[in-house]
């Protein structure tokens, strides 16, 4: 009865009619609708369950497959099919190599200069939590930059030892402080990672010189680093392999980065000094060698000349004695006047005095007989010629 | 039912198949679970524990009869909360700053969830934190400063320090809260900003003793240097004079076996060697004073005499 009050209100056979028709055409679409709903459904199902399944892998990554929560498979790039969520779970390990830079042991007024946000200044203390450094073997401080590359050789043993986020590929879960909302840590594989190359570093750099840390033996700070971290990563296997592990940088406190200065400056001049030293060494053997051999070679032209010489001597003597053995006086007197005419061919000034009626002689004599200094005329003359 | 109504309900089969997957697909989400193989998990029912799945696929009541509580069990780094870093003393009185951080996993989660008022780790990380705190700084009380830094690795105990803050942890939050801590490690070691002034002072010191020895080094050297490089020198010359005085008397040795044809007539050699000296000792520029005694001078004496006898013989 109601729903006789509720239907319009139609006029006999007519009206009648024009209901039914209504009703048909509403019933034959709202059939169309469910068949196209059914076929949409049943659409979405097949795929659901065939194309649904297909994911690619890249060349960067691994992907492990989970069953129902259970880890069953790995698979390298490439193009696969497994059961759609929520039978199968695809989980994205990276395999490409990672960088995470470590600067919990670097000044925070030199990382705010290095980021450009204020000038580079040195407060009179560090303060412990903030200012990141280390304590050297000697009790000294440094501060220090790491820059660790790594990569996941076994995207099995990294997912299943190391707590990841739920999508591995992102950076490791901020934690905030729930009251003022600032981040206090973070949690992932990267936490870890950094939490034992931290402790590699403080280790390493605790047995070791502030000197042979910031230059002198650097490199094998660097290596002792690397080997306690590589170590650590080797126990813990955790899939990881180390692919580089470099120290950005290495510095002195800047309270005490000019007394370091002045420390190379010294031992630039020390080096400088002995280089030096070295080279006179150097000049002064050459010299040594060249003297040396020149006085033993003097020696063999004089050991060659005299024994040439006297050679030369006896032939003489031998031709002058057999002319001497046939007249004795004659040769001598010969031999004479030959040598005294040719001596003073080349004399400059001769005197020959006679005896005065008394029989002795007076003989005046000026010495240096050559002027000292000539005279400027004579110079002049000497230049011209 | 009759005949009619089953066949007219076996004519809509697709509608009552889709009808049956998909109600099969929403009790399957609604009465299981998963448990991944990197979690446990505890399940409450009505408020009570009711069991601990491992991994695979779980049959469960749905909210609010059953509760599912997960807890991941791999490797978790916690490097602290409230005073992760604190001021503390070693055994010799130094004071220093440390902070450390534990790798830990869940080993028992009934228990964990046992302990926990909000299961959430979080929590769990809070109870550690308290245990760290304690640990840590009894611990580094036991040891003393330089055994923390020292450039003897024999000396340095950063290991047994760390070994024994592991020792001191892991067996109450293990007994307590089902946490296996698995290694402690030193994080953070620094100075009270009081003291880096000092070390500042200190290094700077140090650094100007450096430079100095460095100078004094450097000067020392290059003197042993050059003084040794003059030894070698003298050295060697007196070598080569001891050799070339070798090679002369050689020379002379051998020049004297031929002074014995001089023999045959001595007068005549040494008549011979005289005026070789002659010729030699008197250079160029010589001024050269001689009287008419010596030859051939003694021709002007001659003449001299001549012209006086024939001075005489005019006179008579």
């Amino acid at each position: 009865m109601s729903e006789h009050k509720n239907k319009p209100e139609v006029n006999g056979a007519e009206g009648n009619g024009h209901y039914k028709a209504g009703i048909d055409a509403l019933t034959r679409s709202l059939h169309i609708a469910f068949i196209l709903l059914s076929c949409l459904i049943a659409f979405l199902i097949i795929w659901y369950f065939t194309f649904g399944g297909y994911y690619e892998v890249k060349p960067q990554e691994n992907v492990i497959v989970e069953r129902f929560g259970k880890v069953v498979e790995k698979h390298d790039a490439g193009y696969y099919w497994s059961f759609p969520y929520p039978v199968s779970k695809i989980i994205r390990i990276p395999i490409s190599k990672q960088t995470l830079t470590l600067t919990s042991f670097w000044h925070k007024a030199d990382v705010k200069a290095i980021k450009g946000e204020q000038q580079q200044q040195a407060g009179p203390t560090l303060s412990a939590g903030k200012d990141g450094y280390l304590i050297t073997g000697d009790a000294n401080i440094i501060h220090t930059e790491w820059e660790l590359v790594y990569s996941v050789i076994d995207p099995m043993k990294y997912y299943l030892k190391c707590l990841c986020p739920s999508e591995p590929l992102r950076m490791d879960e901020m934690l905030v402080n729930p009251v003022n909302h600032k981040i206090i840590g973070t949690r992932g594989p990267r936490t870890l990672i950094q939490a034992l190359l931290e402790n590699a570093v403080i280790k390493a750099t605790a047995t070791q010189q502030v000197d042979a840390a910031l230059y002198k033996h650097s490199t094998d700070y660097t290596a002792e680093v690397r080997r306690l971290f590589e170590k650590d990563i080797t126990d813990w296997d955790i899939g990881l392999k180390v692919e580089n592990l470099i120290p950005k940088s290495i510095t002195a406190p800047l309270n005490t980065v000019a007394a370091f200065q002045e420390v190379i400056d010294a031992e630039l001049q020390c080096a400088t000094e002995k280089e030096n030293a070295k080279a006179y060494a150097v000049t002064i053997e050459g010299e040594t060698v060249s003297d040396a051999s020149r006085i033993i070679a003097d020696a063999e032209v004089y050991k060659i000349q005299i024994v040439t010489d006297i050679e030369a001597e006896q032939i003489y003597f031998k031709k002058i004695l057999e002319e001497y053995k046939k007249s004795p006086r004659s040769t001598l007197i010969a031999l004479y006047t030959d040598t005294i005419s040719g001596m003073l061919e080349n004399v400059k000034e001769k005197y020959i005095i006679p005896e005065d009626s008394n029989g002795s002689h007076e003989v005046r004599i000026m010495l240096n007989p050559e002027p000292r200094y000539q005279k400027k005329d004579d110079k002049d003359k000497e230049k011209d010629k | 039912m009759s005949g009619k109504d089953k066949l007219k309900i076996l004519q809509h089969w697709p509608t009552l198949l889709l009808g049956l997957i998909v109600s099969v697909i929403f009790l399957f989400a609604i009465f299981t679970f998963q448990v991944k193989s990197t979690e446990s998990v505890v399940i409450t029912t009505l408020g009570k524990i009711s069991g601990v799945k491992e991994a695979g696929l779980h049959f469960c009541w749905p909210y609010p009869f059953q509760k599912v509580h997960r807890f991941d069990n791999r490797y978790h780094c916690f490097d602290g909360s409230t005073g992760k870093i604190e001021e503390t003393y070693t055994a010799d009185g130094q004071p220093i700053v440390a902070g450390i951080f534990v790798v830990y996993k869940i080993v028992d989660a009934e228990k964990l969830f046992k302990s926990l008022a909000i299961p959430d780790i979080s929590q769990a990380e809070d109870k550690i934190n308290s245990q760290m705190r304690t640990v840590k700084n009894a611990v580094l009380g036991k040891f003393k400063f330089e055994e923390l830094v020292n450039t003897n690795p024999k000396k340095m105990k950063i290991d047994e320090i760390e070994t024994e803050m592991k020792k001191g942890i892991s067996p109450i939050v293990l007994d307590k809260y089902g946490i296996q801590v698995e290694f402690v490690g030193i994080k953070v070691l620094n100075l009270p900003d009081k003291n880096t002034e000092n070390v500042f002072n200190r290094m700077k010191a140090e650094r100007n003793v450096v430079a100095e020895q460095f100078r004094a080094d450097g000067k020392s050297e290059a003197t042993n240097i050059r003084i040794q490089a003059d030894n070698n020198r003298k050295l060697k010359l007196a070598e080569a004079e001891a050799q070339a005085k070798q090679i002369k008397a050689e020379g002379d040795a051998k020049a004297a076996s031929y002074y014995s044809i001089f023999k045959e007539e001595p007068e005549l050699a040494a008549f011979l060697r005289k005026l070789e000296s002659l010729r030699k000792i008197i250079p160029n520029k010589t001024t050269l004073i001689l009287n008419t005694d010596y030859a051939p001078f003694d021709l002007l004496k001659l003449d001299q005499n001549l012209s006086s006898d024939k001075e005489a013989k005019k006179t008579k």
